[in-house]
């Protein structure tokens, strides 16, 4: 099945789903009432590891805990992850964005180190940032290319980054923090190879290392893991993207659930708590965006 | 058994006392021993815990370094350092890339920080990671434990450093990647951790302190204990493990104190441990008070045991003084006989010594003897017969003779032969009379040398004065006999010339005075005086002069003969002694004074070589005679000094006579000389011919004899001019001359039949038969003339043959061989020389008319004519006797044998023509007495 047809089908199906169960779309009330929060997960970095922690299961497990209910992880992938919390397919086409099909509403929240990137706004809510990130250019070791000099100006550095790409092949992911779409990457004469056998992000440097491709783009946070895990084998040559936010994501109809979910995030911002998540899933990135941090303390 | 036991315990009883008290003594040594080493082993253990202590101390904080040194290693080789710089060797920014890093490195730091713990407080105050450049990347914990970074740059090895001030442990290990350091990390805990590793004790006084090496009281941290403070450098030195008293320290609260420094293993610290003796020893008695204490109590018990000695002793002693007055009386008695003893044997001991002595002495002697007899000096033993037993080394080195050639022979075999049998007889006789003879005496080796010794023989006598051996001991004297003549010399020679000084001389003219008077013959003295020699002296010194008296006297030597005396009177005189001058003629003797006088003068007109001068120098000669006179020698040495002044006074370089009349004979006489030299050249001397003739009384020729007619003086005695030719060497051509004219009258008679069988005679001094080339004269004379030489008979003298006979003989022989004849004149008054006679080509013996003179009235001079007479018959020798003057001589010789005769019986010397004239009318066959007629009428 190519790609097309199956976002087509996907597309029709969604919209009758869409409005079949809209009624499944819970706020804060009916969460409470029905007394459990069913939080949506992609097994990605340290945001949900798949090993039932992670930093956003904390964050959402103590925000269950605020509101008085129960905590359910339910996982889901980057291709499914807004349908799952919709119950209708996101269609992208020509710069817009529509709901189609009818699909099983499987939870309440996507935390999972979401990304905030416009057409999701689109449809969906996003609470106040949960971590900031940026998508890194990311080279074998002994790749010729040589990372970038740190440059004051961060679009100089992207400009930089970007060249230094030239013909050289791009594992990318679509539909993820990874497309080569979000960054201006396609038809641009870079030789993308997008990595579809699985969703998870923590496989792109992997599959690079197998020789996928020559160059591999990687978030942040991923970069973070990569580096330890792969440390001396991967170089990141620079960054690809202006910083991005990463942010729990609810349904348009759950604006009490995000305002409740940001006066959760403020209070643990102010109480060290998010510091020490953040510290404990992700210790550096502190160094990376300092400025960001700095806001919040 | 069992009453061998009961036996030894009741030898033992009496003595239980001092069994008691060795029991008591050895219980006590045994108590104070255990307690000594009791308390020995408990100082020893409170130390060996001490020092445990102090060393468990020093591991503790030695341990929590070490671990604070690989806790920081391990941070340095963490895996987030190790990733760090792999990225940052892929060229990775801190912005994109090795944040992260740092990040995982800052994490586990601050991870560790909150972790580690000791004792209950945070191990760490603060860590850091700096890079190479010491730029610090991480940087975790108090910002008031911030070291200045990096502590060390390219830090090799772990480093601890105290910081005291701000009482921090600072420790700082290198990161090493692929064997490089990339980095440090440091961790900071505080000093005050390893408060708790230093207690203190109960009494508030801090007994353990943490010391830097410089003696820094870094634990604990009050500080209250000043002197620890102030002595911390003192206490640093401390030995380490040793207990140490603290007596020498200058700080009072210290001293009493023992201390221990323990050092902290791999750093410089030392953990210091104080305590006095009775914190570390209890209050336990010393172990040398208990020692004292044994002691005093076993010296308490020993003199209790020595006073109940004292008391038995004092008991006994009372017993055993009655027992010893008892023996004392019995000593007495025994002393007594014991003391007679003494002196028996003391007595016989002196003998003894008084033989060993003798013994000794006696050794002594014959030590000294076997010295004496192997002394240098050589020493025979004979028996008293003279038979010799033995001799020393020296004797038979002496005389070449071994001793077994010696043994058993007489001293007859080393006699020396210079003494005559009466001699030996003597010194024999005195031996035997009086025991001993000793004298100078000669011995012969066994090579026939004669040494001149000292001999002293001794008689060796018995017990009973019976003669039994004789000793001779032969010293050398010849450095005595040289020591005389040494001294001899000194005094009787002059040093400097080595001539006979002024002693010697008179003493030889004395003894030459009293001989001429014996012989009626005169000598004379020669005065000799330098001319000049003062200006010599002066002018160029004593040394020339010195050299110039050498150089005289040498030359004066030389001028004399043997038997003359050249002496050197003093100053620049000399004297001259001719102790005899063989004539009882004054004349003869002034005439041979005069010759050597003047040979004198000759010898000094040679000029003398002194160094580098020449120096010409005359004398003067002054000349006495003596022979009978009755002047003593100071009355002679003067008139020869007389003499000699006159010779100076006449203008020195002459020579002068004490008597007028001889130096007027003097000057008659050089004036005759030259008349004679004259006249030789002139040949105005002639011949005269005696004529010579047969037992029978026919001619046989004639004895050419000289005859000098003076144009002034007229006819001069040959015994007058001869003796001047002679001397003044005219007698050669005087000689040549006479034989030239007896050749030529040869010649001229040979034409004459009344002379030409006639033979001439002609007399040839020794001088010219001594002239190498006479021969060769004679023949040329021969030949010049026409002579014939069968009719030449030459005269010789006996004086003749004195010397070099064998050229005589030669050179006769070769005149002998062209006919010439010979014959001896005045045989018999001189050199008899037998031996030679019959070597010597004579033909005729000629009888001096000496003898032939006395012939009938001397018996001895007609036993002279007849030996000779005999002697030319059994030669087979022709006999002519001169100076036949009477017809009773003539009678005589002619009945002993057919003799030739000449004399003026027969004929007186003539001149030529008047001996022709008696050759013609000489007829052979007139009888004898016509002959002599006509002689004596042509001589007449």
């Amino acid at each position: 099945m190519s790609l097309k047809r199956f976002v087509r089908g996907s597309l029709s199906g969604a919209m009758v789903f869409l409005f079949a169960t809209s009624g499944w779309a819970a706020d804060l009330a009916e969460i409470k009432q029905r007394g459990e929060i069913r939080h949506i997960g992609i097994r990605y970095a340290n945001f949900v590891t798949g090993a039932g922690d992670g930093l956003d299961v904390e964050l959402m497990q103590g925000f269950a805990k605020r509101i008085g209910v129960s905590y359910k992880l339910v996982y889901s992938d980057f291709y499914s992850v807004i349908r799952d919390l919709l119950g209708k397919d996101v269609v992208r086409k020509n710069g817009e964005v529509t709901l189609a099909g009818d699909y099983p509403i499987k939870g309440d929240v996507i935390s999972s180190g979401f990304t905030v990137l416009p057409w999701r706004e689109a449809i969906l809510l996003y609470s106040e940032p949960t971590l900031p990130s940026q998508v890194l250019l990311v080279a074998p070791a002994e790749s010729d290319l040589q990372p970038i000099q740190d440059g004051a100006d961060l679009a100089a550095d992207i400009v930089n980054t970007r060249k230094a790409i030239g013909s050289k092949s791009v594992l990318v992911m679509e539909r993820t923090c990874l497309d080569p779409s979000n960054y201006g990457l396609v038809n641009v004469g870079i030789d993308l190879k997008a990595y579809n056998k699985s969703a998870n992000l923590n496989e792109m440097v992997p599959a690079m290392l197998n020789k996928e491709a020559e160059l591999t783009l990687l978030d942040v946070p991923d970069a973070i893991l990569d580096l330890r895990k792969w440390a001396g084998k991967i170089k990141i040559l620079g960054p690809i993207s202006e910083q991005q936010t990463l942010a729990t994501a609810f349904p348009k109809d759950a604006p009490a659930l995000r305002n409740e979910f940001n006066a959760y995030l403020s209070e643990i911002k102010a109480s060290g708590f998010y510091d020490r998540l953040v510290d404990k899933y992700y210790p550096g990135i502190r160094r990376f965006f300092p400025e960001y941090f700095a806001k919040t303390n | 058994m069992i009453s061998s036991l009961i036996r030894f315990s009741r030898s033992l009883a009496p003595r239980w006392l001092l069994i008691a008290a060795a029991a008591f003594l050895l219980s006590m040594f045994y108590l104070i021993g255990n307690l000594y080493t009791s308390q020995v082993e408990l100082r020893q253990n409170a130390d060996a815990r001490l020092v445990s202590l102090g060393e468990g101390r020093a591991a503790e904080v030695g341990d929590f370094l070490a671990e604070r040194r690989q806790a920081a290693a391990r941070l340095a080789a963490s895996e987030d350092i190790s990733n760090y710089f792999s990225n940052l060797d892929l060229g990775m920014s801190v912005k994109y890339g090795l944040f992260a890093n740092l990040a995982a490195i800052e994490r586990r730091f601050q991870a560790t920080v909150g972790e580690e713990k000791y004792q209950g407080q945070a191990a760490y105050l603060r860590l850091a990671f700096f890079d190479r450049n010491g730029v610090a990347q991480v940087n975790v914990g108090s910002s008031s434990a911030t070291t200045a970074s990096p502590m060390r740059n390219a830090l090799a090895e772990p480093y601890i450093q105290i910081d005291d001030k701000r009482r921090l442990i600072v420790v700082s290990v290198p990161v090493l990647q692929k064997g490089k350091i990339r980095g440090t990390v440091e961790t900071v805990s505080s000093l005050n951790l390893l408060s708790s590793l230093v207690s203190t004790n109960n009494l508030g006084q801090p007994h353990e302190f943490l010391l830097g090496d410089d003696g820094q009281v870094l634990l604990p941290i009050e500080r209250e204990h000043s002197a620890v403070v102030t002595e911390g450098p003192s206490l640093a030195k401390l030995p380490s493990g040793r207990i140490q008293p603290l007596s020498n320290l200058s700080a009072s609260e210290l001293r009493g104190y023992l201390a221990l420094r323990s050092p902290v293993a791999g750093t410089r610290l030392s953990v210091l441990r104080l305590a006095s003796e009775d914190e570390l020893y209890g209050r336990t008695l010393s172990p040398l008070f208990v020692f004292y204490v044994g002691l005093f109590a076993i010296v308490l018990f020993m003199l209790a045991i020595g006073f109940e000695r004292m008391r038995q002793n004092a008991a006994r002693l009372q017993i055993k003084f009655v027992e010893s007055n008892r023996h004392r009386a019995e000593l007495a008695e025994n002393n007594l006989a014991l003391s007679q003893e003494i002196r028996r044997r003391e007595a016989i001991e002196a003998d003894l010594e008084r033989q060993r002595e003798a013994l000794d002495k006696s050794n002594s002697e014959l030590r000294i003897a076997a010295a004496a007899f192997n002394s240098q000096e050589g020493m025979i033993v004979t028996d008293t017969k003279g038979v010799v037993l033995s001799a020393n080394r020296a004797f038979v080195g002496l005389t070449g003779y071994t001793i077994e050639e010696l043994v058993g022979q007489t001293p007859r075999l080393f006699r020396s032969h210079r003494r005559d049998g009466e001699f030996y007889r003597s010194m024999w006789d005195s031996v035997q009379a009086t025991g001993g003879w000793q004298g100078d005496m000669s011995l012969r080796t066994r090579s026939g040398e004669n040494c001149a010794r000292w001999l002293t023989i001794s008689a060796v006598k018995n017990e009973t004065g019976e003669v039994t051996n004789y000793i001779g001991s032969y010293y050398d004297i010849s450095k005595l006999k040289h020591a005389e003549e040494k001294i001899q010399e000194l005094a009787f020679f002059d040093q400097l010339t080595g001539l006979p000084n002024r002693v010697l001389l008179i003493d030889r003219v004395r003894q030459a005075v009293n001989a001429n008077i014996r012989s009626k013959s005169y000598g004379a003295l020669l005065f000799i005086d330098l001319d000049n020699f003062k200006t010599l002296n002066d002018s160029l010194g004593h040394h020339m002069g010195d050299m110039l008296l050498k150089c005289a006297a040498q030359r004066l030597s030389h001028c004399v003969r043997a038997d003359d005396t050249v002496a050197r009177f003093g100053g620049d005189e000399f004297v001259v002694l001719l102790a005899n001058l063989g004539t009882q003629k004054a004349k003869v003797a002034a005439l041979q004074a005069e010759a050597i006088g003047e040979k004198i003068l000759a010898a000094f007109t040679e000029v003398f070589q002194l160094d580098t001068y020449e120096y010409p120098c005359t004398a003067s000669v002054g000349v006495t005679l003596f022979s009978t006179d009755e002047c003593n020698v100071d009355e002679l040495l003067k008139r020869a000094d007389l003499a000699m002044y006159d010779a100076k006074t006449a203008g020195r370089n002459g020579l002068r006579f004490f008597d007028p009349a001889m130096q007027t004979m003097i000057t008659a006489r050089a004036a005759l000389e030259t008349d004679l030299r004259e006249d030789l050249k002139k040949e105005r001397l002639l011949l005269h011919y005696q004529p010579q003739v047969d037992h029978e009384g026919r001619l046989l020729g004639a004895e050419a004899l000289a005859r000098w007619p003076h144009a002034h003086k007229g006819m001069i005695s040959p015994s007058e001019f001869i003796p001047v030719a002679e001397s003044t060497g005219l007698i050669l051509p005087l000689g040549a001359l006479m034989l030239k004219t007896a050749c030529r009258q040869l010649a001229r008679w040979s034409t004459d039949p009344a002379t030409e069988r006639l033979t001439i005679a002609i007399n040839v001094s020794a001088l010219q038969m001594r002239q190498k080339n006479f021969v060769e004269e004679v023949r040329a004379i021969i030949e010049q003339t026409g002579a014939n030489p069968h009719r030449l008979k030459i005269e010789l003298t006996e004086s003749t043959l004195v010397s070099n006979v064998d050229d005589v003989i030669a050179k006769m022989g070769k005149l002998k061989a062209i006919g010439i004849g010979f014959s001896l004149d005045d045989f018999g008054t001189g050199y008899s020389a037998l031996s030679y006679l019959k070597r010597l080509p004579l033909d005729q013996l000629k009888i001096d008319r000496s003898f032939v003179k006395d012939v009938l009235v001397d018996s001895n001079d007609a036993a002279i004519a007849q030996m000779i007479i005999a002697l030319s018959r059994s030669l087979g020798l022709s006999v002519i006797a001169e100076g036949v003057e009477t017809e009773e001589q003539y009678a005589f010789l002619a009945g002993h044998g057919q003799l030739s005769y000449q004399g003026y019986f027969f004929g007186r010397p003539m001149p030529a023509e008047d001996f022709v004239s008696l050759a013609r009318a000489f007829s052979p066959r007139h009888r004898l007495k016509r002959v002599r007629g006509s002689v004596n009428q042509v001589s007449a």
